[in-house]
């Protein structure tokens, strides 16, 4: 076997397609988190329902979800579903499969920010005359939402991360470019160390982007 | 009812036709997940403990592996491993390295970056008083690590190293996506032989979540009587 | 006969032959006690005697098995439906917690708002007032407390005193008609304890209804117009603090003041 030469072109001639790939992941996670946020603050409100018909099913949602590999999700939202009439796209599924899996991860974390706020502010809440809806909606969420800041800021990540497994269906996100780029010239060094690179970087700045926006939202002391 | 029961009595014909495909799909799985655990487990220690007792150099090269480790997705990871380094190692040996190889790799090295975070947050957690103790009565610095240090840092990593284990086991399922053999592979296979898709996807999904499940409520076995004192 | 005499009797604050159960465990055993408007009556007694519960269920934060609490001639929290005792809508509730101002051993301040939308939220959620309206009443009480430069401070970058200050504020803004202090004090330092008193003792000034809940002996002799003790699930004992205090009746409270004197 004749000695690898590397030939960088190839990677600036789709440079254009790798960072497309690149936005659409960030777009794909963008939109799950939406999901997974919302399904995560409703499931973790009923987890600690007084009522066993809110805490069961929702409980039940959460640990399957939980322990799901998201691989076989997606592969059942894109392949199995059609079969019984519901015909998603690419990126739907994928949206679809990550915010569900998202959102039984966040259930979890949001149910530990709710736990944590003593019961005193609620009743706090009451004693100036909100109803318990409204207690909720106005004081418990918004604490909640602070408290579960820097965990939502790695489930972000972790999403962003998950949706490379988009390129199992096809969807023209970074690693399915990477991969396209890799097998039809063989290019193969060039290929992957640029997508771990853009992996890395893309991480690493939105690590520092979060952290910088957890400061801004955080409550101060 | 009836339609449900006899739909059910044809998947459970099909399982049992497809069982040779399916144990073995399981054997890979399971292969692949305990080597990668394994694996993972010693290295992210030997990382761990470099990034606590590490001089400058070494603290920082384990620093920047557990950091690209980590900004690296687990399919890209298997991806890099199957393409990239199998190249090197061809180049440099002439052998090439098997897919389930490369997988394996792959996910250890997604687990140990995990675990030697884990394990560092775990060590520098504890009170210094710990090791100048064992250092007073005369331990070695092995002595002390084993006899002191972990059996008190294990109760801060159990948690953390389930749910690293936990993934694991989900990572596996990437391997299909370079034609390892494994259950899922198995599953999707058996599916579209039989032409029964949705119970079999139910069927994996029942047996990924009995794996994982078990493996987080084994770990909070162990929790309980490491909780002890 | 008598509840309607006492209805029209013009008591601020009704409370007949309360009872109160957690389980198995009877906290209030029938308690009766009346206050007129313009009253400040403190409740002593030591832990365990019932004091804290008795408040939490004037504003409705406790439920009761049985007997009557009345607000200005309401009945509060429970209606009778065909002969049965059901307890008011979460809605009506509400309303009826409005009337009565809460002020928590340990402040409840929503940590996630500024002191002045701590206090304005109340006075816009549920008095619906126009922000500024309410940002302007809030200014007046912070100012009132002594806070007027903290409005725009977070509960977690003020002192406990300064904290419950703010309590005490959110609380009054709402104009109840009835003001509960439930040991407002004692989660302070002691260096802070004065300046609450001084707050609460300035709302008593003002003729502010007030039922509080305290261990400040000297507090309840200086500012309350009536004194009760509680033991046990029950009133023990009630006065005019020169009286209750100089001249005790019962043992249980001769032996709870030496207790607390020293």
């Amino acid at each position: 076997m004749e000695s690898y030469h590397f030939n960088w072109n190839v990677i600036w001639r789709d440079w254009d397609a790798l960072l497309g790939g690149l936005a659409l992941g960030l777009e794909v996670a963008v939109y799950s988190l939406a999901i997974g946020m919302i399904i995560g603050q409703s499931c973790a409100f009923m987890m600690t329902a007084k009522s066993r018909l809110l805490r069961v099913p929702s409980r039940v949602y959460v640990t399957f979800l939980r322990n799901q590999p998201p691989l076989l999700l997606l592969f059942f939202a894109y392949f199995v579903l059609p079969r019984m009439g519901i015909r998603l796209g690419r990126e739907e599924s994928v949206i679809l499969t990550l915010g569900l899996y998202a959102g039984a991860q966040l259930a979890e974390v949001f149910r530990g920010a709710l736990v944590n706020i003593p019961r005193g502010i609620a009743e706090a809440g009451k004693s100036i005359g909100l109803t318990t809806f409204r207690v909720n909606l106005l004081v418990i969420l918004p604490i909640m939402f602070r408290n579960a800041l820097p965990a939502l800021g790695n489930t972000f990540i972790s999403l962003f991360k998950d949706t490379s497994l988009a390129a199992g269906i096809a969807l023209a996100e970074l690693t399915w470019q990477t991969r396209r780029i890799s097998t039809e010239t063989f290019a193969v060094m060039e290929s992957w160390i640029t997508a771990c690179v853009l992996y890395v970087v893309t991480c690493t700045a939105i690590s520092y982007a979060l952290s910088y926006l957890e400061n801004k939202l955080r409550i101060p002391r | 009812m009836t339609e449900l029961l006899s739909s059910l009595t044809e998947f459970l014909v099909a399982v049992r036709g497809a069982q040779p495909l399916l144990l073995s799909g399981l054997v890979k799985t399971a292969e692949a997940a305990i080597l990668a655990i394994l694996l993972g487990t010693a290295f992210g220690l030997i990382f761990g403990l470099m990034l606590v007792y590490g001089g400058k150099i070494l603290r920082l090269a384990v620093k920047i592996y557990v950091d690209v480790a980590r900004g690296i997705p687990g399919l890209v990871k298997i991806f890099t491993v199957y393409y990239l380094v199998n190249q090197l190692v061809i180049e440099a040996t002439g052998y090439r390295m098997s897919a389930m190889l490369c997988g394996i790799i792959a996910l250890a090295i997604h687990a140990s970056a995990q675990i030697a975070e884990m394990t560092r947050g775990a060590i520098q957690a504890l009170p210094r008083g710990q090791s100048e103790a064992g250092k007073a009565i005369g331990l070695t610095f092995g002595q002390i690590q084993f006899n002191v240090i972990f059996p008190q840092a294990i109760r801060q990593i159990l948690p953390t190293w389930v749910t690293s284990a936990g993934e694991v086991v989900k990572g596996t399922t990437l391997l299909s996506l370079i034609s390892v053999p494994e259950f899922f592979v198995a599953i999707k296979e058996a599916a579209a032989r039989e032409y029964i898709f949705f119970s079999f996807y139910l069927f994996a999904m029942l047996v990924y979540f009995v794996i994982i499940y078990g493996i987080e409520l084994f770990g909070r076995h162990l929790e309980a009587r490491f909780n002890k004192y | 006969m008598t509840s309607q005499n006492r209805q029209t009797s013009g008591d601020l604050l009704i409370i007949e032959n309360l009872h109160k159960s957690f389980g198995d465990l009877e906290v209030l055993k029938g308690v009766n006690l009346n206050v007129a408007p313009g009253d400040v009556v403190s409740i002593i007694g030591s832990s365990g005697s019932g004091k804290t519960t008795l408040l939490r269920c004037i504003n409705l934060l406790e439920e009761f098995q049985a007997g009557r609490i009345l607000i200005d001639g309401d009945e509060i929290g429970y209606r009778n439906s065909g002969g049965k005792r059901r307890l008011m809508s979460e809605r009506a509730i509400a309303r009826q917690r409005a009337m009565t101002g809460m002020v928590f051993q340990t402040f409840n301040l929503f940590p996630h708002l500024t002191a002045q939308a701590n206090v304005t939220l109340g006075l816009r959620k549920v008095r619906r007032l126009p922000r500024e309206e309410a940002n302007e009443i809030a200014r007046t009480w912070l100012a009132r407390v002594g806070l007027a430069d903290k409005a725009d401070s977070y509960p977690a970058q003020l002192s406990g005193g300064q904290q419950q200050r703010v309590g005490i504020a959110r609380a009054v803004a709402m104009s109840p008609k009835l003001m509960l202090f439930d040991e407002a004090t004692s989660a302070l330092d002691p260096e802070l304890v004065g300046e609450v008193l001084s707050v609460i003792g300035d709302l008593a000034n003002d003729g502010m209804t007030m039922v509080v809940v305290t261990h400040e002996m000297q507090f309840a002799r200086e500012v309350s117009s009536r004194v009760v003790f509680m033991s046990e699930g029950l009133i023990g004992e009630e006065g005019k603090p020169e009286a209750l205090f100089g001249n005790p009746k019962s043992q249980r409270l001769k032996e709870f003041l030496s207790r607390t004197r020293t």
